[in-house]
């Protein structure tokens, strides 16, 4: 009776996978993409503490929309796009890549990271405020301000940056040194003179914004 | 013979160097196993170093495979090569007690079939042949080829209590193969691979160590709630007649054979990632009626019972990522059948093995792994006291009790290829500290050294 019970459960199993047949189901629509796949790298909401991947909550609509083609079609193509994001951006279709974009821009953005603490922070803090405001003329260094806004919160195909995490920023400002993302021109040339201290500094604000 | 080995190691090294430049003229980023392939993702994605599995693998295998698009071709080949070094290969009798000491040996070969069948279902199987299963006569070893693994999934996406729930089905040839942390017996690191030759082996070893893969058919269902709780239940029975396909290769004859089919197996696991870290920390068991004799699936049995306690910690960050897993084992076994048949002094034993391990990864390419494995349990001189004195003639030990400590430098010239330099020291060895075959070998002298070679594609 016992074996028929695990025949029977096989026998279930089989004709699911039957049933099923080998037509393609479409698949889960944002949110439940974002909950069920996204969410993994990215955090519940598009809010994450990683430094490996960045928070998407909040950030600007166009922006996503734009970074999801650059995955599928490959031009962007900086080591971690290649490793994780050009994959899952072939899985979606055109409705689903609009929809997680309107999903996580809908999102309330992270909170500010933890604030300079200690004197050295602060004094970096300072120097990643002037540098985000002012930029550094001499250097050929344009005011980040002037196309992040005010308080770093993007602008259509322009990013969000306040509160994302600093290891994150950096590690994207060194991937538009290395040329890596095909609409990086213009941040490749800020990001090019910035010394890894500037790098550092600003980060550092940007995260606490 | 050591005039042997300058030789063989320049034959590894040609291996090797075939295989590195078989990885470099592969396709850079899709040169990867069957389910990278149907992903479009990088190994990395789904692992940190193979097969340990990131959030997103755990997701995957959780979800039936059934990510991405179904491949043309879902099939993947893995190869492992290795040499191995006994600290001691000859016991006080000059008698060798494993072939092919420090000769390069192509160890394995692996095809795997592997992907979704549809958005509901997905799965794979391993086919393996294993070309040092057991000792020759010869003094050489003999190949094996069978099934190694199988893990076939059906699963629903839910919602419940406002949070997601997947649903699965789940049957498979080995109780753990199923389970998505690497602290449980099948995919537990500690280590996860190591010589392949046929030498010395610890007595002490648990069912669900090993003792039933590729032996039973095990159906089970699963729930993964809100990506923090998993719950299982399954059951298990041997894998004959309708099923003997899951057991290719096994002989019938030397088969560890299970009464019935409702022999269960449970885990439950409290998960929890934020930010780089991800923690798990669980629970798994499993109560077996096994015949004592395997090839006479009659009469009495003898159960075990097998409780597990287990943690996983992962911090996956760039370039560095740390690991660490334990598992505290404990089986009750009650020996009701061996005992009376004389196989075993007591009716009632237990054992208990204490794992640890800690990893670390750097730029994905360089590792360390240090691991701690304690195996203890009662005393039997039927079933452990077979060792004798070869003056006295009294038992060595009557304990299972092993202790070793596992050493392991990874080089990964590829997320498909690593080169790993293992190092096992034996602290104990069956019960004794010393004399342990009766004829003056240390637990030392059972110390390995393994240089092993791994690739997939």
């Amino acid at each position: 009776m016992k074996k028929h019970f695990l025949t029977a459960g096989a026998m279930a199993l089989s004709l699911m996978w039957a049933q099923a047949g080998a037509q393609t189901v479409p698949g889960p629509e944002a949110p439940a993409l974002a909950r069920q796949v996204c969410v993994t790298c990215h955090g519940p909401g598009g809010r994450t503490d990683s430094g490996q991947f960045p928070s998407l909550a909040g950030q600007s609509e166009a922006y996503l929309l734009a970074q999801l083609k650059a995955y599928r079609d490959h031009s962007r193509a900086n080591l971690n796009a290649q490793r994780f994001m050009w994959g899952v951006a072939s899985w979606l279709s055109e409705a689903e890549l609009q929809s997680l974009a309107t999903y996580y821009a809908a999102q309330p953005p992270a909170p500010a990271r933890a604030a300079a603490r200690t004197p050295e922070q602060q004094a970096a803090y300072a120097r990643g405020q002037a540098l985000f405001q002012a930029g550094e003329p001499a250097r050929g260094v344009l005011a980040c301000v002037a196309c992040h806004g005010a308080q770093a919160q993007g602008l259509g195909a322009i990013p969000r940056l306040a509160g994302q995490n600093a290891r994150y920023l950096a590690q994207q400002l060194a991937v538009f040194k290395g040329h890596d993302r095909a609409d990086g021109a213009a941040m490749a040339a800020e990001a090019g003179p910035l010394t890894p201290e500037q790098v550092h500094d600003l980060a550092l604000y940007l995260q606490a914004l | 013979m050591p005039n042997r080995h300058p030789h063989a190691l320049i034959r590894f090294c040609l291996m090797a160097w075939g295989l590195v430049m078989c990885a470099l003229l592969a396709a850079p980023a899709q040169a990867v196993p069957a389910f990278a392939r149907q992903t479009g993702e990088n190994c990395v994605a789904c692992h940190t170093a193979f097969p340990e599995l990131t959030p997103f693998g755990r997701e995957f295998k959780l979800n039936g495979y059934t990510w991405g698009e179904r491949a043309a071709v879902p099939l993947a080949v893995m190869m492992q090569a290795s040499l191995t070094q006994l600290a001691q290969s000859q016991d006080a009798g000059g008698r060798t007690l494993m072939p092919h000491e420090g000769d390069l040996q192509f160890d394995r070969l692996s095809v795997f079939a592997a992907g979704k069948i549809n958005d509901h279902v997905g799965g794979y199987t391993q086919w393996a042949y294993n070309n040092n299963r057991t000792m020759g006569q010869d003094g050489g070893t003999v190949g094996h080829a069978g099934i190694h693994d199988f893990d076939l999934r059906a699963i629903q996406r839910l919602r419940l209590g406002g949070k997601d729930l997947v649903l699965g089905f789940n049957l498979n040839n080995n109780p753990t193969l199923q389970d998505v942390w690497n602290s449980t017996p099948v995919w537990r690191g500690i280590p996860f691979t190591g010589s392949n030759l046929p030498r010395p082996q610890a007595m002490g070893s648990m069912l669900l160590d090993g003792g039933l893969g590729q032996k039973v058919v095990g159906l089970g269902a699963y729930a993964w709630w809100d990506r923090q709780w998993y719950g299982e239940l399954s059951t298990y029975g041997s894998a004959v007649n309708t099923w003997r396909v899951l057991s290719t290769g096994v002989s019938l004859d030397s088969m560890n054979r299970l009464r019935g089919y409702n022999n269960p197996y449970w885990r439950l696991a409290w998960n929890r990632e934020w930010g780089a870290h991800s923690l798990m920390l669980g629970h798994y068991g499993m109560v077996a009626d096994k015949y004592p004799n395997p090839g006479t699936p009659h009469g009495d049995t003898d159960r075990f019972t097998d409780l597990g306690l287990d943690a996983q910690y992962q911090v996956l960050s760039d370039p560095s990522i740390f690991s660490l897993q334990g598992s505290l084992g404990h089986e009750r076994q009650n020996l009701r059948a061996s005992f009376a048949r004389g196989a075993a002094s007591h009716p009632d034993n237990h054992l208990q093995a204490l794992r640890l391990k800690a990893s670390y990864l750097y730029e994905r390419t360089y590792g360390a792994s240090l691991a701690y494995v304690d195996v203890r349990g009662s005393r039997d001189a039927g079933l452990y006291g077979r060792v004798r004195d070869s003056a006295t003639g009294a038992p060595v030990s009557d304990r299972p009790d092993t202790r070793s400590l596992i050493a392991e430098l990874d080089y990964n010239l590829n997320p498909q290829m690593r080169l790993m330099l293992q190092y096992t020291g034996y602290l104990k060895w069956n019960g004794a500290t010393a004399n342990i075959d009766g004829r003056g070998r240390k637990p030392s002298d059972n110390n390995t050294l393994f240089l092993g070679l791994w690739f997939l594609f």
